[in-house]
């Protein structure tokens, strides 16, 4: 009888262990009904309203982007996650203005532009820019130059809504940027590297109308934003005669 | 795309930490057979483990962590836990207290050796050590003032191995672009490089204007290298 007690105590333990990673690593079958949504995206906003959810679209399996509308149609962007086995509120941006949304940040891999923008507006294609400043550095005899980089995406606007993964020069740019900025040694030695003249990399974006002029959104509605786990990076607007005077000519 | 985890397989370390692990169980073995009043072999071990625990100074050695252990805490918990309980079983473990103390010294003496391997293994001031494996580069516009190019994997891996590092003015190129002389000199970016395998080296690198020059940026230096011939499909 003690025996059986003892034998059988580990395999319960094991069996509660097992269940419980199976419950929390389980994906629920269904999205969230919609009222549910608007339930908790409310719950953040500080007593503001939620109108309507304008689409649910699942990104990879474990990951969702559902843009909204919310008082006097003002535009949000609201980004969810699957936690514990349930769908979960990862962060709101009360206002549509792109995004850059970084499921896993170490990842580039999981990177994805989110916007949506008022219709009146009438955006009819977004370029995002991605720049690092050109830099050199000179110590005794070591010379070094840190190249400019000025790279463009296009998106079309043709929902007034996205979701859009980075393009694969970037994912390959931020890995290796990454790669030489965390030098596996510590120390001393890795105080005094070179990582100091290189710059941040930096995303800003142009929104332009059907004429191919560049513009700028009236209806960027609140700057309130609430984050729960998932990061949503704001990209700020710029003013493009300015890139092109620096950087095209 | 999947997410591939980054395996860092630095060889050399990992020959000098098999090598001493080697000499280790060797030191062991052949004390245990030697004694002639042994202690049960599992408590052997965990005393020779218990050992190893020490007051240490750490640094770097050439960018390799390197401990000095100072002073035998380990020893000390051992001598201290045996010696009250059972004053007769203390000599039997004392030996194997002090041989893990001994450990850190040979962990030390790997460490040392570490950067010396590794610098007659590989050279860290040959380009060609960090764009060892080529088959699948590629090059990417890092900026918008070029053309979109594709990469002539061939004709690179023919001009890398006669290359040659080139003397270069950074302030001066610098210069050039801020006055808007030239956009910029390094326009793209490779991709899909490898450096030689278990050097756990990594470099980025990036391609001139006219294909001819490599930037190659690595985690202390920065090499540029000139070749006779466009690396560029476009280039001649």
């Amino acid at each position: 009888m003690k025996k059986k007690f003892i034998i059988g105590i580990p395999i319960l333990l094991i069996i509660i262990i097992c269940s419980f990673i199976f419950f929390n690593q389980r994906i629920p079958e269904n999205l969230p009904e919609n009222s549910t949504l608007i339930d908790e995206i409310e719950s953040t906003l500080d007593g503001r309203k939620v109108d309507k959810i304008l689409d649910r679209q699942l990104v990879g399996e474990r990951h969702a982007f559902f843009p909204y509308i919310g008082e006097n149609g003002r535009r949000g962007i609201s980004v969810w996650s699957v936690e514990k086995g349930k769908w979960t509120l990862g962060a709101v941006s009360n206002g549509g203005e792109p995004a850059l949304w970084k499921i896993d940040q170490d990842n580039p891999d999981t990177f994805y532009f989110v916007w949506n923008l008022h219709p009146d507006d009438q955006v009819e294609q977004l370029e995002i820019f991605f720049e690092r400043e050109r830099n050199f550095n000179i110590s005794g005899s070591q010379q070094r130059y840190i190249p400019q980089i000025f790279s463009k995406d296009e998106m079309e606007n043709n929902k007034d809504y996205g979701v859009q993964a980075i393009p694969e020069s970037w994912k390959e740019l931020l890995e290796q940027q990454a790669s030489l900025e965390q030098p596996q040694k510590t120390g001393p030695a890795a105080m005094f590297n070179h990582s100091e003249s290189i710059q941040p990399l930096q995303l800003s974006y142009v929104p332009y109308n059907e004429e191919g002029e560049h513009i700028q959104l009236d209806e960027k509605g609140g700057q309130y934003s609430f984050y729960n786990g998932e990061q949503l990076d704001m990209i700020p607007w710029v003013d493009p005669s300015m890139l092109k005077e620096e950087q095209l000519q | 795309m999947s997410y591939d985890f980054e395996w860092s397989w630095n060889l050399p370390e990992i020959i000098l930490l098999v090598f001493a692990y080697a000499i280790l169980i060797t030191i062991f073995t052949i004390t245990y057979k030697k004694q002639s009043e042994k202690p049960h072999i599992g408590k052997a071990l965990l005393a020779a483990l218990v050992g190893i625990f020490s007051f240490s100074v750490n640094f770097q050695f050439q960018g390799y962590p390197i401990s000095i252990a100072i002073l035998p805490l380990g020893v000390g918990i051992l001598y201290f836990f045996i010696k009250r309980r059972n004053e007769d079983r203390w000599p039997l473990y004392r030996r194997y207290a002090w041989m893990g103390f001994v450990f850190n010294y040979v962990f030390l003496l790997t460490g040392l050796l570490t950067p010396l391997l590794f610098d007659l293994m590989y050279d860290k001031n040959d380009p060609t050590t960090y764009l060892a494996q080529t088959d699948e580069a590629e090059v990417h516009l890092s900026h918008e003032s070029a053309e979109p190019q594709t990469l002539h994997i061939e004709r690179l891996e023919k001009e890398l191995e006669n290359a040659q590092i080139e003397e270069f003015d950074s302030m001066r190129w610098h210069r050039e672009a801020e006055d808007r002389e030239e956009k910029e000199r390094f326009p793209y970016v490779l991709s899909g490089v490898q450096a030689e395998s278990g050097s756990d080296l990594r470099a980025v690198t990036f391609v001139e204007k006219d294909g001819k020059g490599l930037l190659i940026q690595t985690e202390e230096d920065q090499f540029y290298v000139r070749t006779e011939q466009s690396v560029l499909e476009e280039g001649e």
